[in-house]
C-alpha cells in the first residue's frame, strides 16, 4: 500500500529531529568534568578529568588541582613546572601549601611565558601535564 | 546421507556458493598479510601515554614485546632529549618521561620472517626456510606529537622511516594535511601511507612522489595513526630479501570543549 507524506508530517518530522539534535546537546554538557572557570583568579585548563588552575603571583607561583570537580591533596602528590620565556627555560618545584594547592615562592612568571605543570599522581609514577600560556 | 554432508555438497555445487567460498579464502589471505604487518604507535590509556602494538582495533600484548623494543626517547620542545623509559603497568607498556615531552619515539625490532609456498608466515630467516616465497627483516617505528610544537618536526636518529608534517597540523578533521616520509634523513619516494591505522587498516595507501610527500586528510577528531610503509634493501641477504620498515606518526586533534 503507497502512503503520500504531507508537507505538515515532513515538517512534524523536522521539528522531532530539531528536538532530538538538542537533546542530544544538552546529554554532551552534561558530561562536563568539574569546573569550567577558575576559582582562584588564575588560568584555568582541563585535561580529562583533571583541572589545573595556575595562578601567577608577583613574587610566587600557585598551582590548584582538581580531580574530576573533587579537591585531591596536594600533599599526596607532586608538582613541578617548567617555564619556557623566549629563549630561557627553567624548571620550578612546587610544594603543597594545604589542601589542594601547591606554590613556589620567589617566582615571578612573566607575560608570554608557556607554562607546562607536570602532575606526578599518588602511584607515584602516573603523570598529568597541562599546558600553560602566561597572559 | 545425512543433513550436513547434503549441505557440505550443495555448498560445492552452487556456483554462488563456490564464488563465495572463494571470496573467504581471498579475504583470509589479505587477512594473513594484515596480521603480519603489524606497528607500534602511541595512544593515551587512562591518562598516560602508552607504546602500543598491533594493527586496527587489535592492540596485541606489548608488554610481551618489550624486549624487541630498541629505543624509546623524549624530546622537549627544542628538541633537547628528555630521560624517558618505559615501565610496564598492568598489560601496557607506559612511557615515563622526567618532563614533560613534546614528542615521544620509539623503535622495535619485530625479528625476520618468511612466507612460504602455502602462505603461513614463520619468524625465520630465508637461511631455515630455503623456499619461502618472500624473506623480510622487519622494524617498526613510532613518533608522537604530545605538543605544543614551536617549530617543524626534525629527523630523529632512531627513526630510520618517519613520517613528517609539512607545515601545520590543521585542527579539523577532514582537512588536508601534507606529509613527508622520510627514509635514512631522505625524502622516500613509492612509500605507502595509510591515513588511519586503526579504523581503516585494511584502506588502500597512497603513494608519495619523488620528493618523498603525500597529502592526506585528516582522518579523526581525536586520535589519529598515520602510517608509512617502505621496503628498503637488506642488510642480511642470506636471511632476508629485503628489510620492511614500517613508521607511524600519531597525535591528537582536541574535541570541542565539554
Amino acid at each position: 500500500m503507497r502512503r503520500n507524506i504531507t508537507v505538515k508530517q515532513l515538517l512534524a518530522s523536522f521539528v522531532a529531529l530539531i528536538v532530538l539534535a538538542v537533546a542530544s546537546m544538552t546529554l554532551n554538557t552534561a558530561r562536563a568534568h568539574g569546573n569550567n572557570q577558575p576559582e582562584h583568579g588564575g588560568i584555568l585548563q582541563l585535561v580529562g578529568d583533571m583541572s589545573f588552575e595556575l595562578v601567577p603571583a608577583v613574587d610566587h607561583v600557585e598551582l590548584w588541582v582538581e580531580d574530576d570537580g573533587e579537591e585531591v591533596t596536594s600533599a599526596d602528590l607532586a608538582a613541578k613546572l617548567t617555564i619556557v620565556d623566549g629563549g630561557a627555560k627553567s624548571e620550578v618545584a612546587l610544594t603543597p601549601a594545604g589542601g589542594n594547592k601547591f606554590e613556589a615562592k620567589g617566582v615571578k612568571i612573566a607575560k608570554g611565558a608557556k607554562v607546562t605543570a607536570l602532575l606526578t599522581l599518588k602511584d607515584k609514577q602516573s603523570k598529568i601535564a597541562a599546558n600553560f600560556t602566561v597572559k | 546421507m545425512n543433513r550436513l554432508s547434503s549441505k557440505a555438497s550443495t555448498l560445492t555445487r552452487n556456483p554462488l556458493h563456490k564464488f563465495l567460498a572463494a571470496l573467504a579464502v581471498a579475504a583470509c589471505l589479505v587477512v594473513s598479510y594484515s596480521v603480519h604487518a603489524h606497528g607500534i604507535w602511541f595512544a593515551q590509556r587512562a591518562t598516560q601515554l602508552a607504546l602500543l602494538y598491533g594493527i586496527g582495533a587489535d592492540d596485541l600484548d606489548s608488554v610481551k614485546r618489550q624486549s624487541m623494543v630498541q629505543s624509546i626517547a623524549g624530546y622537549d620542545t627544542d628538541w633537547k632529549p628528555i630521560p624517558t623509559k618505559l615501565r610496564v603497568a598492568g598489560p601496557l607498556l607506559l612511557v615515563d618521561s622526567e618532563s614533560q615531552p613534546t614528542v615521544v619515539t620509539a623503535v622495535l625490532f619485530n625479528g625476520i620472517w618468511s612466507k612460504t609456498p602455502q602462505g603461513e608466515w614463520l619468524k625465520k630467516g630465508r637461511d631455515e626456510v630455503p623456499n619461502a616465497t618472500t624473506s623480510e627483516k622487519n622494524y617498526k617505528y613510532a613518533v608522537r606529537i604530545v605538543g605544543p610544537l614551536s617549530g617543524p618536526i626534525p629527523p630523529f636518529p632512531d627513526q630510520t622511516l618517519q613520517v613528517i608534517p609539512v607545515g601545520t597540523i590543521p585542527q579539523l578533521m577532514g582537512k588536508p594535511l601534507k606529509l613527508r616520509v622520510l627514509f635514512r634523513g631522505k625524502p622516500a619516494a613509492k612509500a605507502r601511507v595509510m591515513w588511519d591505522w586503526l579504523n581503516d587498516p585494511d584502506g588502500k595507501p597512497v603513494k608519495t612522489a619523488a620528493d618523498g610527500t603525500v597529502t592526506i586528510k585528516v582522518r579523526n577528531q581525536g586520535l589519529n595513526v598515520i602510517t608509512a610503509i617502505f621496503d628498503g634493501p637488506s642488510d642480511e641477504p642470506t636471511k632476508a630479501d629485503k628489510m620492511e620498515h614500517l613508521a607511524t606518526l600519531s597525535f591528537v586533534l582536541p574535541h570541542a570543549p565539554e
